[in-house]
């Protein structure tokens, strides 16, 4: 089990504060750093001078949206996952995040615990990003 | 005013005829006297010339005695029986005339008297001559000349009575001219004044019907123009606060959705950080955990409830259609209703979806508080008219209905929806009737270049 450096795309200070807690607390995660915006987030995203295995991207946020994030760096991030996490989880949005290079999307209000599954899963090297990309 | 010239019109109409009344009478009357004493004054003409006569007999008479006493003719005494006999009838004749007037009578036997004495005198002349008595005669003759002369006095006498009798009836048919002369004048006088009354009356009754005209013409102008203002301004009221009421109620699902989502979120995560740290051997802990979980999912699902009411996000995030069909979906589940829901895809603006999202609910509130309805169908379709695409959105249910004529309790409801479909300049059909159930149509046509709606981004804004 190794620990995964994880980026936080997400606006709500509250919810980062708990979501770092949080996966820090219960997985071998860690929190290398935060972004509110999409600029932001873009941004550190495609400096190369840092990784993180896991990237989470809120949809809405406080200016720009997540869907704009996946776009911009898609393609670009072969050596880590993006995962969704947002309260608009429709289908459509779904499937929309998933074109985009999505891995997976979670809803904030009911997928918490698979999003914590999902990240124990991946430091035990279950979710091997690039593993499943060369088993297609 | 009016009544006042009313008035005026029926004392005017009562005068004139009150006026016509009394002139027919005066003369009417007038004619009466006139008549009559014309009739008196015919008749003295003809005793003036009875009189006239009577003279002439008499002086006829006394000229054919006294011939005869001259030459002693017989043929004379029978003119002389002849002249005595028409002053008999002469008398007679004035005897009738004046059979009114004892001043008269007295004056006419005191003629007759004085007639009499004559003949009486003159057939001793004559009876004397026939003796041959002829000294005796003349004697008697000259001695008694002066009674004749006593006889003319009297006949001028009665000759005075006539003419004072013409004189006072041609005094009175003078007076009943005048009397006639002055009524029709005045007559003339007050036709005239009426005349002119009625006139001015008249003109100043249309002057004053004009004035009115225009009084109200202004007003109703400035009515009409009042209502026209008026009517713009609430429609423009209105308007605003449907948008506001949209702006309100979006800010409110957005506030909901992001804030109670974060603290929910926020909640679940921390749940999850608890749940470690419980230990296994405290199954208690655990079913409470449990508990809270639910509870924070029942909230989750409360929020989502609410903030979907308030702003249907499934329209941004799914569309017309299939938010639509959940709409019709959930009403059939809560309501029990048999719900049938037939959607062509439509391409609208988002106001448009929202308004046609509106009008649905808002029609279905309708049916589930009013109808006692068994089955709704509501039905989105395009059609073509007159080269124009229009929408076509139908919501029609078997319910009890009503009396389109009666208001009733959803009647701003219905107003509501109308509005709102004519604020997209589309029309909104209500027909129903008792038993009938009820049928909302609304009608809206479509720009010829379909817009696309826009999706997700209109609400992250």
């Amino acid at each position: 089990m190794k620990t995964i450096t994880t980026y936080l795309v997400e606006d709500s200070a509250l919810i980062r504060h708990s979501l770092i807690a949080t996966l820090e607390e219960l997985g071998e995660v860690q929190v290398i750093g935060c972004a509110q915006d999409e600029t932001a987030a873009t941004r550190w995203l495609l400096t190369h001078d840092h990784h993180a295995d896991l990237v989470i991207v809120d949809l809405f946020l406080r200016s720009g949206t997540g869907l704009g994030v996946l776009k911009s760096v898609s393609g670009q991030m072969e050596n880590s996952t993006l995962v969704v996490l947002t309260s608009y989880a429709t289908a459509n949005m779904r499937q929309k995040c998933l074109t985009l290079g999505a891995t997976r999307v979670f809803d904030k209000s009911h997928d918490v615990d698979a999003l914590l599954l999902y990240c124990n899963q991946l430091a035990a090297g279950e979710h091997d990003h690039r593993a499943a990309r060369l088993l297609q | 005013m009016l009544a006042k010239a009313r008035f005026d019109d029926q004392l005017a109409i009562a005068l004139v005829i009150l006026g016509a009344l009394v002139l027919l009478f005066i003369n009417e009357a007038g004619y009466r006297q006139s008549k009559g004493a014309m009739d008196t004054l015919v008749a003295r003409g003809s005793s003036r010339a009875s009189v006239l006569q009577l003279t002439e007999n008499l002086v006829n008479v006394d000229s054919n005695q006294r011939a005869y006493m001259l030459n002693g003719q017989e043929p004379l005494l029978k003119d002389v029986e002849k002249g005595n006999e028409a002053i008999r009838n002469s008398l007679e004749r004035l005897a009738q005339a004046h059979a009114s007037q004892p001043q008269h009578l007295a004056a006419l036997e005191r003629l007759r008297n004085q007639v009499q004495a004559r003949q009486a005198l003159l057939g001793q002349g004559v009876a004397l001559r026939r003796e041959g008595r002829l000294d005796q005669a003349y004697r008697l003759m000259i001695e008694n000349d002066s009674s004749m002369e006593l006889i003319q006095s009297l006949d001028n006498e009665m000759l005075m009575f006539e003419d004072e009798g013409r004189a006072q009836r041609r005094d009175t048919v003078y007076h009943t001219l005048l009397m006639a002369r002055i009524g029709v004048a005045v007559m003339i006088a007050l036709g005239l004044g009426l005349l002119l009354l009625y006139l001015r009356q008249a003109r100043a009754m249309l002057r004053h019907q004009s004035e009115l005209r225009q009084i109200e013409q202004a007003s109703r102008t400035g009515l009409q123009a009042e209502v026209v203002l008026r009517t713009a301004e609430l429609t423009d009221l209105t308007r605003y606060v449907l948008a506001n009421r949209e702006d309100e109620r979006s800010r409110l699902a957005r506030d909901l959705h992001d804030d109670l989502g974060a603290l929910l979120t926020s909640a679940k995560l921390d749940v999850a950080r608890i749940k470690t740290r419980i230990p296994k051997s405290s199954p208690e802990s655990l079913e409470l955990l449990a508990h809270l979980v639910g509870s924070l999912n029942g909230c989750v699902a409360l929020g989502r409830k609410i903030i979907e009411n308030l702003r249907p996000s499934a329209l941004d995030n799914l569309g017309l259609s299939a938010t639509l069909q959940i709409l019709t979906d959930e009403f059939a589940k809560t309501s029990g209703i048999e719900t049938q829901c037939q959607m062509k895809p439509v391409a609208l603006s988002p106001s448009a979806e929202l308004m046609v999202y509106r009008v649905v609910q808002e029609a279905l509130t309708n049916v589930a508080r009013y109808a006692d309805a068994t089955k709704v169908t509501v039905n989105l379709a395009l059609e073509a008219n007159a080269g124009e695409n229009l929408m076509k959105l139908e919501v029609s249910d078997n319910g009890v209905g009503f009396d389109m004529g009666a208001k009733r309790n959803a009647g701003f409801g219905l107003l509501g929806m109308r509005f709102r479909v004519e604020s997209e300049g589309g029309t909104l059909q209500v027909t129903s009737s008792p038993g009938e159930g009820t049928s909302v149509v609304a009608i809206l046509p479509l720009p010829t270049l379909a817009e696309p709606s826009s999706q997700l981004t209109t609400q992250s804004a």
